[in-house]
C-alpha cells in the first residue's frame, strides 16, 4: 500500500473486480462517458462479463418502460420508470412500432416500416439496421444458449380475396460477423395480432390463421433453431384485435389478456407449452376507469395502464394476494405531442454498448 | 458475562484489542477466529489508520445489528445515514485504502458503501480528464485512439 506521505501515484491500482464493483454502481448514461478514461476501463465497460454482471444487478430492481410515440416528429420517447416516477427524463429514438424490451434493449420499426432500429433506452445509443424489405411485424429476442440477439421481420400482403398472406420472414442475428438478413421458412405464416414476448429463447406471439375466419393461435419462434411452433388456444379464447389483446408475462409464464371494459380481467396462462395447456386466472382490478393489463412484475403485482388519459396518466400496481392496490399518477409534463403510448414491464437498465460491427 | 476479545495487529505492529463480535463482521476474521482461536491476527497489509477506521465501522454496525427488533426500521435508516457521513469524512486516497481493506477482510456492507462513494465521485467528475486526475489513472490512449473511440461510440439523441 501507499507510503504515509501520500504518494498517490498508485491510488487506483485497484484489482479489476473492484473497478467492476464500482462501475456497476453507475447509471448506464454515465458509463458511456467513461470509456475514454483508459484502455482498461474501455475493455471493462464494453466487456461481456461486465454487461452480464450489470444486468444481474439491474434485474434486482426491475423497471417499467413507457414508450410514447410522437406522430409529428415520428420519433419515440422512452422513460424508464422506477419508484421515482417522472416522465421528464426521457430518451428519444427513431421508430414507431416497438417490441417489448429484451435485457434492456428494444427493437423498433419506423413509421414507413422500412427502417429497423435496435436501441438501448438506458444509454440513448441506437443502431439502424439496413433492410431491403418492408417490415410489417417485428419481433426481438435473446437466445441465452448461444448468447445471441435476433430480430425477426415479417412482411405481408393483401391477396385479391382479402386474405393476408405472408410474403417473407427474415431473421437478423446481431453478431460481429458479416451477418445479413436471412430469409427463413415460416411453417405457420399467420398474421401476428399481439406483441412478441421473449421467454427462455422463444418469442411467442398471438396470431390469426387468416383474417377471414380469424382462428386465434399462439405462435412460438425458437431463436436457436429458428423454427416455428403452434400452440392452440382454449375454445372460445380469441385474440380480438391488436389493440385489445396482448401477450404478457404472468409470474414467469406467458399469458393472453384482453382489454376489459369492466373491472374483470381474464388472463389465460400458458401452463404447459408442449401440451398446450392453458389455465384461466380472473382478477378484478380495483379501478373504475379503462385500464389495460400489462402483466406481473417481480413482486407478483399486476400492472395496469390507463387506456385513455387527459392531463394525467395512471399506472396501477395491484397485489392480488393481499388485495392491495396503489395507483401512480404521472404528470404529462411537456408531453403534449405523443400520439401513441405503451407500457412495458420487465425492463432493466443495461449498459450494453451496440458495436457498429453489428451492422454491415 | 465478559465479552470475548481478539487482537488484530496492523502493518506497523500496533495491536488493536477488539470484541470478537465486532471483528466477526469480517468474514475472513470470522474464519481465522474459528481456525486459530486465541491467536493474535496479523494484518500485514493494513495500516493502523485504516484498521482503526475499519474497526470503527464494524463497531457501529455490530451495535446496530444487536439492537433487536424494537427499532429496526428507524435504526437501519440511521445506520445508512451514519455510513454516508462516515465515508464522506474520508479523503480520496484513504477511501481507496478502506475500499481495499473491506475487500481484503471481506466486509460486504463496507465494500458496498465505499464503492458507492467512489462511484458518486466518478459521477461528479465533469470529464475523463478530471476522473484521471482524481484517481491518478494514466491516460494510455493516443489522441487518434480517443477520436476513433468517440466516432465509434456516438450516442446521438
Amino acid at each position: 500500500m501507499r507510503s504515509k506521505e501520500g504518494d498517490d501515484t498508485e491510488s487506483l491500482s485497484l484489482p479489476v473486480d473492484l473497478i467492476i464493483e464500482i462501475l456497476t454502481k453507475l447509471p448506464p448514461r454515465s458509463l458511456s462517458r467513461l470509456i475514454c478514461v483508459s484502455k482498461l476501463w474501455l475493455s471493462i465497460i464494453h466487456g461481456k462479463y461486465f454487461n452480464d454482471w450489470y444486468l444481474t444487478r439491474s434485474s434486482t430492481r426491475p423497471r417499467l418502460l413507457l414508450h410514447r410515440y410522437c406522430h409529428d416528429t415520428r420519433r419515440s420517447h422512452y422513460s424508464s420508470l422506477s419508484s421515482g416516477l417522472s416522465l421528464g427524463d426521457s430518451i428519444t429514438l427513431p421508430g414507431c412500432q416497438i417490441s417489448p424490451p429484451v435485457r434492456g434493449l428494444i427493437c423498433c420499426v419506423d413509421h414507413d416500416s422500412i427502417i429497423v432500429v435496435i436501441g438501448n433506452p438506458s444509454t440513448g445509443q441506437f443502431l439502424t439496421l439496413t433492410h431491403d424489405a418492408i417490415t410489417d411485424k417485428i419481433f426481438f429476442g435473446y437466445d441465452p444458449v448461444n448468447d445471441l440477439y435476433k430480430v425477426l421481420s415479417m412482411n405481408f400482403f393483401h391477396d385479391i380475396d382479402g386474405s393476408v398472406v405472408l410474403e417473407k420472414s427474415q431473421v437478423l442475428t446481431l453478431v460481429g460477423a458479416q451477418e445479413s438478413w436471412r430469409v427463413i421458412e415460416c411453417k405457420y405464416p399467420y398474421y401476428p395480432g399481439t406483441q412478441g414476448i421473449c421467454h427462455n429463447g422463444v418469442v411467442y406471439y398471438g396470431a390469426w390463421s387468416n383474417l377471414t375466419d380469424r382462428r386465434s393461435v399462439v405462435v412460438g419462434f425458437d431463436l436457436r433453431s429458428e423454427e416455428f411452433s403452434l400452440i392452440t388456444l382454449p375454445e372460445d379464447v380469441q385474440i380480438v384485435s391488436r389493440f385489445e389483446s396482448d401477450l404478457v408475462r404472468y409470474n414467469g409464464k406467458i399469458a393472453l389478456v384482453n382489454v376489459s371494459l369492466t373491472r374483470k380481467f381474464d388472463l389465460w396462462v400458458l401452463m404447459d407449452v408442449q401440451k398446450h395447456e392453458w389455465s384461466k386466472y380472473s382478477v378484478v382490478a380495483p379501478t373504475c376507469d379503462f385500464f389495460r393489463c400489462r402483466g406481473t412484475i417481480e413482486t407478483g403485482e399486476l400492472i395496469f395502464e390507463q387506456l385513455y388519459f387527459g392531463d394525467q396518466f395512471s399506472i396501477l400496481y395491484y397485489d392480488p394476494k393481499q388485495d392491495k392496490a396503489r395507483r401512480v399518477d404521472l404528470e404529462r409534463s411537456g408531453d403534449t405531442t405523443s400520439s401513441g403510448r405503451k407500457l412495458f414491464v420487465d425492463h432493466v437498465e443495461s449498459p450494453m454498448f451496440l458495436p457498429r460491427k453489428f451492422i454491415h | 458475562m465478559s465479552k470475548k476479545m481478539i487482537v488484530l495487529k496492523s502493518s506497523e505492529g500496533v495491536s488493536f484489542v477488539v470484541e470478537e463480535a465486532v471483528a466477526r463482521q469480517s468474514k475472513i476474521i470470522s474464519f481465522l477466529v474459528e481456525e486459530f482461536p486465541d491467536r493474535e491476527l496479523p494484518l500485514t497489509n493494513m495500516t493502523s489508520e485504516i484498521l482503526r477506521k475499519t474497526i470503527e465501522y464494524c463497531k457501529k454496525h455490530v451495535v446496530e445489528d444487536d439492537g433487536g427488533g424494537d427499532s429496526s426500521s428507524s435504526s437501519s435508516g440511521d445506520l445508512k445515514e451514519w455510513d454516508v457521513k462516515f465515508v464522506a469524512e474520508i479523503d480520496q486516497p484513504r477511501l481507496m485504502d478502506l475500499l481495499m481493506a473491506a475487500n481484503y477482510l471481506d466486509i460486504p456492507s463496507l465494500l458496498d458503501v465505499t464503492c458507492q462513494k467512489v462511484a458518486d465521485t466518478i459521477a461528479a467528475c465533469n470529464d475523463e480528464k478530471e476522473i484521471r486526475a482524481t484517481f491518478n489513472i494514466e491516460n494510455d490512449f493516443t489522441e487518434e485512439e480517443v477520436e476513433a473511440i468517440r466516432m465509434e461510440n456516438q450516442y446521438p439523441i
